[in-house]
């Protein structure tokens, strides 16, 4: 387990993960590792800022790449990523969490952006 | 069950018959454009956008043309010099009569056409909320840089930055910022295109930046 993934535990806001050899950039938030575009729509959506179909396509082309390049660290949801879309999944799991904290920060959309700035992101150790 | 049917039968004869378009269930001539991918020529064949006049296309679909990508699930975003001329277009497209009206409003109309020879389909949506003297003042309405080019499918007109941002996938927004330029920021970041260094200070910074829009959201879309 990576220790950001612990920190989120921890940590109500999502910690963000910078790749160096993907040059991509993950989330653990609340213990659930997913990628930064589809952290960032799931907490849009709670300002009424919704993915479009394309954006939706984009969101899991760039999950499947960084899964397939093991930038989750892990091959265990094979199964889970082939068959299908990703971000309902990643939706349902983090949904009550995501909106709990973006009630709590007082829902300024600005703030929440901020969350997902990368200067605010740690560097891998690879 | 008869009464119905024979209110049915007679409410249809208030309508008047319109004679069919010229070029009602034809197939296009279909001319390829340089500045089009060769996959998407059908629609444009039939917008055939005039670099002087307009109509002009600008936006996510050029966006996709400049990389040699199709428009794929991308709306075509078509800017026209008048009423008249957006009116026009309207009529050209559905004369075809394999088309499906997805918004209509006042700033815009969107249709789904559908190609006579192929399964494909494309969004094209006219835009009627403003009209526009060039191809630069069309261009100049973006607010996000990557997004400021368009054609009449023959030339290039590009911002000042937005050939290199395109190549170093840098999200830059024009400031002052337009209301509803979170939204814009979030779908841009998505596609993959990174806030340059100060972007999200500045959104942070600017009130109007954050205000949404509700009403104009196909106009909003365009941009």
């Amino acid at each position: 387990m990576r220790s950001e993934q612990s920190w989120s535990l921890l940590d109500p806001k999502p910690v963000m993960l910078y790749l160096s050899n993907l040059d991509e950039y993950i989330v653990y938030w609340n213990g659930i590792a997913t990628t930064h575009l589809m952290a960032l729509n799931l907490a849009m959506e709670y300002y009424g800022i919704f993915p479009t179909p394309e954006m939706k396509s984009a969101m899991e082309q760039n999950y499947s790449k960084i899964y397939y390049a093991n930038g989750f660290d892990t091959r265990a949801w094979d199964l889970k990523v082939s068959s299908s879309p990703i971000y309902p999944y990643v939706k349902r799991l983090l949904a009550e969490h995501c909106k709990k904290v973006i009630d709590e920060s007082g829902r300024d959309i600005t703030e929440v952006l901020g969350w997902f700035d990368y200067s605010k992101a740690r560097k891998d150790t690879q | 069950m008869g009464s119905i049917l024979s209110d049915i039968f007679e409410r249809m004869g208030d309508f008047e018959t319109k004679p069919l378009h010229k070029n009602h269930s034809k197939a296009v001539d279909v001319v390829e454009f340089p500045c089009v991918h060769r996959d998407d020529s059908e629609p444009l064949s039939i917008i055939w956008p005039d670099l002087k006049q307009g109509p002009w296309i600008a936006g996510g679909a050029c966006l996709r043309w400049y990389q040699c990508q199709p428009v794929g699930e991308n709306d075509i975003d078509i800017f026209c010099s008048s009423a008249e001329q957006a009116q026009s277009i309207i009529d050209e497209i559905k004369g075809y009569g394999r088309y499906t009206t997805k918004y209509e409003s006042d700033n815009a109309t969107t249709l789904s056409y559908y190609s006579k020879d192929s399964n494909k389909t494309w969004t094209l949506q006219v835009i009627k909320r403003r009209y526009f003297t060039s191809l630069k003042d069309v261009i100049d309405n973006f607010d996000i840089s990557v997004c400021q080019l368009g054609t009449a499918g023959n030339d290039w007109l590009l911002g000042k930055n937005t050939a290199r941002d395109i190549r170093e996938r840098n999200l830059r927004m024009n400031m002052p910022l337009q209301p509803d330029a979170v939204k814009r920021l979030a779908k841009y970041w998505t596609y993959g295109y990174r806030p340059v260094d100060g972007l999200l200070d500045a959104v942070k910074a600017n009130p109007v930046g954050k205000k949404m829009f509700q009403s104009n959201e196909d106009y909003e879309n365009a941009f």
